[in-house]
């Protein structure tokens, strides 16, 4: 890693006052998100985006980033305090996080997992200072196969990996991939699937199928609800935080595992932190002396997935900003604000603004050390967010999300449609259709078209160059195998023998 | 084996008619060859995948029942669907307050627990903070009122 001069003024940019500034706005509002159950950092930073558009596009990304991993401190809030987790990834804190907490160590358990936190989360900027610019050398050699290639194994990889029924993932991509085709193709300039209609023109508001799919679609999940009144613990006290000595040497090993796991996990496209916190929770349970203490209040079982699942956070930046692929649906939206914002990320990112991707590198270690703060010493505030009813909320949320929609094109259609896309996502959830592939196939769709002409019109029509160049090559193999590896178990779907 | 759910039969045919659709109007466009794409040659690929795929999830539903939630909350659904347009509608002919209030109590509906206060002083706080942070600390181009 050369230190560099753009390192240096990307350092200075994330030390300015507006950025401190909508850093900790963002990592603030992050953890409020994290914490409260029913919002997740996908609607936030969606309902967000809009915002940014008026600010300079560096400070915009920082604090959207600062509100995706802050969620990951304080997902384990409610779990540890309520045994509902407040981000998906923070599910599995609640099996030895409440158990903890009712053993009157709330504090112990809170401490532990905002340390944990901000290990793993460091861990895997440290990762990302080192290995994204090598990674954006080699993506350098890439022609326009290879980028057809890449984001086609991202799309397998994000439809096939995490979710229940790999045959839906790949559905839900293929209309992400359809929808996002409507609009004026460049190569020709013909309307696609605009019908005359004039607000098509320009495709459907990635804003409009960001908070319709994932805002309203939440919404709509979790109104007229019966809201159970769990047992919120209260009672955190400050010197009651310091865990036992015996505690402390396992907790750091288990974070240190789970900071790697959670960095490995993270990088890859369609694998986010909530798999991250399981494979770390797995892992420590399997490689425990005693596993019998998991479920019960192990503090390894809050310690390593919670540096997961920061970790994992934090990597995810690493192939989105240095390949261009977003490998999680925050990470798409975060990618699709950079495209509005004309910045292209992938590897001339890194060459033409390395400002932009050090400051935003640099607000990452101011972020978390303003979470560590924010978490330790304000625990008490959060608890008291956590006593919000619902009631009062999700009407504020639906009308962030409207004057969001409403002023990225001043379109009234986009409000229509961002209700259209909670109908389709409420629907999806209800019957296991993954939503973030359609997020990612929305956005990925158009270029990979775009890439794919562009490398057979380069090679004169000749195809077999996406067959004989080596990466390409490669990275069509993958995709290949992922895609079978997932569809195996169609046979006995059928119910045939095959 | 139950029997399959027939919400996710529909979904199923609901999206292989999408994929139809798809390929249809695909066929209007320039379709070209694969080395010398037109317009009409990836969404005519990208329908086809969606037909097939969707063919495929209906046969596999039908053989092997999934369990998914069917429990379908209709009424909190409608209630901020209407919310929303609603705003949409009214947001352009009276101005955002209007819509704001409206957007509040039709959302507020959605909740058994409606309490008219609540919903009200809240419209109002909201529209207090939005005109702040995105009119004028943002400038956002939204109009407050319109006759």
């Amino acid at each position: 890693m050369n230190f560099s001069p753009e390192m240096a003024a990307g350092f200075m940019t994330a030390f300015s006052p507006e950025a401190l500034l909508f850093c900790f706005i963002g990592v603030a509002l992050g953890t409020v998100v994290g914490i409260l159950p029913g919002i997740g950092p996908l609607a936030a930073v969606s309902m967000m985006l809009p915002t940014t558009f008026y600010m300079d596009p560096t400070i915009g990304l920082i604090m959207l980033a600062g509100i995706f991993y802050g969620a990951q401190y304080g997902g384990s809030t409610a779990s540890i305090l309520l045994n509902i987790p407040g981000t998906a990834s923070a599910a599995i804190t609640c099996l030895d996080g409440y158990p903890l907490a009712q053993q009157g160590r709330a504090g112990v358990a809170l401490f532990v997992t905002t340390i944990t936190s901000f290990i793993g989360g460091s861990i895997a900027i440290l990762l990302l200072m080192g290995f994204a610019p090598l990674v954006a050398e080699l993506a350098l050699r890439f022609g326009a196969p290879e980028y057809f290639c890449i984001m086609l194994l991202g799309l397998v990889a994000a439809s096939t990996l995490s979710t229940i029924s790999p045959l839906k993932g790949l559905l839900s991509v293929a209309v992400g991939v359809s929808l996002g085709l409507v609009g004026i193709d460049m190569g020709s300039g013909m309307q696609r699937y605009t019908f005359g209609y004039l607000p098509l023109i320009d495709g459907i508001s990635l804003v409009s199928v960001a908070m319709g799919l994932f805002g309203i679609a939440e919404i709509l999940s979790n109104v007229g609800q019966k809201q159970s009144k769990a047992n919120i613990i209260t009672d955190v006290r400050f010197s009651a935080m310091l865990p036992r000595r015996s505690e402390l040497g396992a907790a750091l090993k288990a974070a240190l595992r789970g900071s790697g796991i959670g960095s490995f996990v993270g990088a890859l496209p369609g694998a986010g932190p909530s798999i991250a916190a399981f494979i770390a929770y797995a892992l420590e349970k399997r490689i425990a002396k005693d596993p019998s203490r998991f479920g019960k209040g192990a503090i390894e079982g809050i310690s390593g997935p919670e540096a997961a699942n920061n970790a994992s956070v934090q990597a995810a930046f690493i192939p989105t900003l240095s390949l261009g692929i977003p490998g999680d649906a925050v990470m798409a939206v975060l990618l699709g604000a950079l495209l509005i914002h004309g910045v292209t990320p992938g590897p001339q990112f890194l060459v033409e603004q390395p400002t932009m991707f050090w400051g935003l590198v640099a607000s990452f270690w101011i972020g978390n050390l303003f979470l560590l703060i924010l978490n330790i010493p304000l625990i008490g505030l959060w608890v008291k967010v956590l006593k919000i009813p619902y009631h009062i909320l999700y009407p504020a949320m639906l009308f962030f999300i409207c004057i969001g929609v409403y002023s990225v094109r001043n379109s009234v259609f986009d409000i229509y449609t961002a209700a259209g896309f909670g109908v389709l996502g409420y629907f999806m959830l209800r019957l296991n259709y993954p939503t973030a592939p359609l997020l990612l196939g929305f956005i990925l769709g158009p270029l990979m078209e775009d890439h794919f002409k562009r490398g057979a019109l380069i090679a004169g029509g000749d195809l077999e160059v996406f067959i004989t160049r080596p990466i390409s090559a490669t990275l069509l193999t993958i995709s290949a195998l992922m895609i079978i590896v997932a569809l195996l178990p169609v046979r006995r779907w059928f119910g045939i023998r095959v | 084996m139950g029997r399959p759910k027939s919400i996710e039969l529909i979904a199923a045919f609901c999206f292989l008619a999408f994929g139809s659709f798809i390929v249809i109007e695909a066929n209007g466009y320039r379709i070209g060859t694969l080395a010398r794409m037109g317009p009409g040659y990836f969404p005519l690929v990208t329908g086809i995948a969606i037909a097939i795929i969707a063919l495929i999830v209906l046969v596999t539903s039908w053989r092997r029942p999934e369990t998914s939630e069917t429990n379908i909350q209709w009424h909190g659904l409608i209630m901020v669907i209407i919310g929303v347009v609603t705003f949409g509608f009214l947001v352009e002919k009276f101005g955002f307050i209007v819509a704001t209030f409206a957007l509040i109590v039709l959302g507020s509906f959605a909740e058994r627990s409606f309490r008219p206060w609540t919903a009200l002083i809240s419209s109002l706080i909201l529209c207090i903070f939005g005109f702040s942070v995105f009119i004028y600390g943002l400038n956002l181009p939204l109009q407050l009122v319109r006759w």
